[in-house]
């Protein structure tokens, strides 16, 4: 059977070439995967994940044309101080993969109820933080120095409220008040790291009037492994998934008429109907994302 | 298994022929002109797809059958640089030693620079036809002026040795009868198609394995022009001249329409002129299709792409994104033609 | 398309030598050697002057002198054409008036330099023994040749086509003819068209050339006989 029974233009792209192309672009541009304050972004060897940093080779072509490594992140506020020292931490997305019906490059968790539908494909990320925590003795040291509270008791005359003589804003203030500029004095044995991996099931969906069909994208499920406590989980899941649906994917969605190129306006290049021969168009399977596209002079 | 894999079939390279045709009928005619003795010609040619089809055959090949060629607009200018006529100079008083006393003066029938060109409008009325074979071959293209650059270097460095010209120099320097200006300007002339940076290159080939462009057919209205192509310049230049006189004016202008006949006149067949003696140019034409199919077929890629691909381009001083592809191959079997990659 | 042909060439069927077109050449014989001046006149108007020089020494037995090469407006149009302010003239003094171009009403004069009385030695309104004219007719046709100052008269025929063919005319020889007080010798002249007819002046003339009608085709004439 020839590829192009039921279309002119075939077309397909294996799932380990959309994951050796996220590869490429953790070796060659790896400010896309790593985030981090100024310690972590001058220090990439301090970074939770060291994997995607072994990858890089800083000698040869980032190291070459001076590319960042980490994109440099402002230091986190604390919440209820107004003094200059901020928290260090860093942020990577250590793995991105792909995998194409049937599944057989991620092992879904048994709350994704694999195996992997028909049409379907995953999606598995790995995130990495990690929060560089000062010692208990410097935060003690660095605390400032506040007024002690004077609690006033109400004998039914009324007074002014008591000022802070200093001008410091009243406690019905926000939180924060002065974007940090130093961070605390870095800790390498301080630093904290955690990985979470989570996977989501997708697939493509047509919608939209016959004469205008549109393609998206739809979240079928979504799994964050091993938070605990349980409701903890479900929780951050419920609200990623709330994300996804209600913000990310509704922008990606691909108009089809928008795919139909006209060239040299003689040549119309189109995706071929979906008809029995042609059920899915782009179709999900053998591990491969296919398109099918149809010429009309 | 290939990871990335592109196929397109039989009905779609028709289509795109159709579209080419569609295509060339947009195209504004090319125009030329040269010089041969006495004669110039110029031309302003078009072309126009009136039929043909591809197949894709089992033994790997892109067939290209009966492409009709019609040439439209094909107007032709030919010009001829006429001899000055001179009439007079009959001897009055003949010398009785020998030579003359007293002459008549010569008057010059021309103007100072006798030339005449005449318009001929062949337009749509030769058809040609293009068939041949050619199969399709990729090759990688590693440059030595690369040396020990990386990728991303080599992705940013232009080619700027003559490594490629003096590869195509010495491929069309194979041709035996080809001056070497002529090499040069050949080879020279394809080098940009082809040269870009230090990059490797994924090439892909079309090579000739037969290929025939013959004259098909030819209209009465051509045939008319081109067997009374002399007449047409001897009414040209006849056209100033009162046609009570004219009869004398053609005989002094004998000599200039005899050899105008000699050069144009083709007989009762112009079919068969053009197959015999403008087919001797088609020959070449032809010979030199071959020549320039081969070389070409081994030196300019119909299409080629860097290896490792810059998948996203340099970005506010980002290095691009380059994706190595490996593993490149096209098969042609009785359906379609088939590519296939790995990205690695 | 370009025009080649000097179309100029057909403009006139007639002429006469006392005001010449492209049809007629007037040839002139110095009688005393000498530097003479000439003028040619167009109608009234003064086309130029010349310097002309007659030395017996001199090599050139002719000098051809193109009156259209006087008009700067010929000049402009011709390249390469040149009006000689200056010749010399050799042996037996021969001066060759014609025109090239589309000038008509022509006449010339030679005074000599050294002579008091300002007389023109020559004008070619009167030719006298010894000039000689010669005429070159492009159409075909039946024609007077009278003498103005004496009213001799032939008849003059340019030949049509024979056959469907004209003869090549630089294969013919120049018809000549001889005008004396008595008349024009042979009076019934026959040429073909473009061949040259020369006429030995032995008497005061000024020839007219006029055209009578066409002429009949050789075998519809033969036919009439």
């Amino acid at each position: 059977m020839a590829l192009t029974d039921h279309c002119d233009i075939f077309a397909s792209v294996h799932e380990q070439s959309f994951n050796n192309i996220v590869l490429q672009l953790q070796a060659q541009r790896p400010s896309l995967f790593n985030y981090g304050t100024m310690t972590f972004a001058s220090h990439p060897e301090l970074l939770c994940n060291q994997t995607i940093i072994k990858r890089i080779d800083p000698e040869v072509e980032v190291g070459v044309f001076d590319n960042p490594v980490v994109s440099e992140q402002p230091l986190l506020a604390i919440p209820g101080y107004s003094g200059p020292f901020g928290l260090e931490y860093c942020l990577q997305l250590a793995e991105l993969s792909i995998d194409f019906h049937p599944s057989n490059v991620h092992t879904l968790p048994a709350a994704l109820a694999p195996p992997l539908p028909e049409q379907r494909f995953s999606l598995k990320g790995r995130a990495c933080a990690g929060l560089n925590c000062p010692s208990t003795d410097l935060l003690i040291k660095l605390a400032p120095n506040e007024r002690a509270f004077s609690p006033v008791i109400d004998t039914g005359t009324h007074r002014q409220p008591a000022r802070d003589p200093a001008g410091n804003p009243p406690k019905d203030a926000p939180l924060v008040t002065q974007t940090p500029t130093r961070p605390f004095p870095f800790n390498r044995e301080g630093i904290i790291c955690f990985c979470l991996d989570l996977f989501a099931v997708l697939h493509l969906e047509r919608e939209g009037s016959a004469a205008a069909p549109i393609i998206s994208l739809r979240l079928d499920n979504l799994e964050i492994v091993d938070i605990e406590p349980v409701r903890l989980e479900n929780a951050v899941e419920c609200f990623l998934k709330t994300i996804l649906i209600m913000s990310v994917l509704p922008k990606v969605k691909l108009a089809l008429n928008a795919l139909i190129l006209s060239v040299g306006k003689v040549l119309t290049i189109g995706p071929t109907p979906i008809s029995a021969a042609v059920p899915f168009n782009p179709a999900i399977e053998n591990d491969q994302i296919k398109v099918f596209v149809s010429l009309t002079v | 298994m290939a990871t990335v894999t592109v196929a397109v079939n039989e009905r779609a390279f028709n289509d795109i022929v159709m579209a080419a045709a569609k295509y060339l009928e947009s195209v504004p005619p090319f125009s030329g002109s040269g010089s041969f003795g006495p004669f110039s010609a110029g031309y302003t040619i078009g072309f126009k797809l009136t039929g043909g089809s591809i197949d894709l055959t089992s033994t790997g090949r892109v067939h290209f059958d009966e492409l009709h060629v019609t040439y439209d607009p094909l107007i032709l200018t030919l010009g001829l640089d006429l001899p000055h006529i001179q009439f007079g100079g009959e001897c009055i008083i003949p010398n009785p030693f020998g030579g003359c006393i007293l002459r008549l003066p010569e008057v010059d029938l021309f103007g100072a620079n006798p030339d005449i060109s005449i318009p001929i409008n062949l337009s749509n009325t030769i058809v040609s036809e293009f068939s041949g074979e050619f199969t399709v071959s990729n090759s990688k293209q590693v440059l030595v002026a690369k040396g020990s650059l990386r990728p991303h270097a080599a992705h940013i460095t232009t080619d700027t040795s003559n490594e490629i010209r003096d590869r195509f120099r010495t491929i069309v320097g194979t041709i035996p009868f080809l001056p070497a200006s002529a090499v040069n300007s050949i080879a020279d002339a394809l080098v940009p198609f082809v040269k870009t940076n230090l990059a490797d290159k994924w090439q892909f080939f079309l090579r000739d394995v037969w290929h025939d462009l013959e004259l098909i057919s030819i209209s009465d209205t051509a045939v008319n022009i081109l067997q009374n192509l002399s007449d047409r310049f001897i009414d040209a230049i006849l056209a100033p001249v009162p046609s009570a006189v004219r009869g004398i004016i053609k005989v002094m202008l004998i000599p200039i329409f005899d050899a105008l006949a000699a050069v144009l006149d083709f007989g009762d067949d112009a079919l068969e002129w053009l197959s015999s003696q403008l087919q001797i140019s088609f020959g070449l034409f032809d010979l030199l299709a071959q020549l320039v199919i081969n070389f070409v077929g081994l030196m300019v890629p119909f299409y080629q792409f860097e290896n490792p691909y810059p998948m996203i381009e340099d970005s506010s001083g980002l290095i691009p994104v380059l994706v190595p592809i490996e593993n490149v191959a096209v098969v042609v079997n009785d359906d379609e033609f088939v590519a296939s990659a790995d990205i690695v | 398309m370009k025009t080649v042909i000097n179309q100029h060439m057909f403009r006139h069927r007639e002429t006469t030598s006392a005001a010449l077109n492209n049809l007629g050449t007037i040839i002139h014989k110095l009688a005393e050697e000498g530097v003479y001046t000439g003028q040619i006149v167009q109608g009234k108007q003064l086309l130029g002057t010349f310097r002309l020089t007659y030395d017996r020494k001199h090599e050139a037995s002719q000098v051809n002198i193109d009156l259209s090469a006087f008009d700067a407006l010929s000049r402009a149009n011709v390249p390469g054409l040149l009006a000689r302010n200056e010749s010399v003239v050799g042996q037996d003094g021969y001066v060759v008036f014609y025109t090239s171009g589309q000038h008509s009403a022509l006449h010339v004069t030679l005074t000599k330099a050294q002579d008091t009385n300002g007389r023109p030695s020559f004008d070619s309104r009167k030719l006298a023994r010894g000039d000689l004219i010669a005429l070159r007719l492009f159409y075909p046709g039946s024609y007077t040749l009278t003498n103005e100052l004496g009213d001799q008269q032939a008849t003059l025929t340019v030949l049509s086509e024979e056959n469907g063919k004209y003869r090549d005319p630089s294969k013919l020889e120049p018809v000549r003819v001889k005008l004396s007080d008595k008349g024009f010798d042979p009076a019934k002249i026959e040429q073909w068209p473009l061949q040259a007819l020369v006429i030995s002046v032995d008497t005061a003339a000024a020839l007219v050339v006029k055209s009578v009608g066409p002429e009949l085709d050789k075998r519809a004439r033969r036919g009439r006989d």
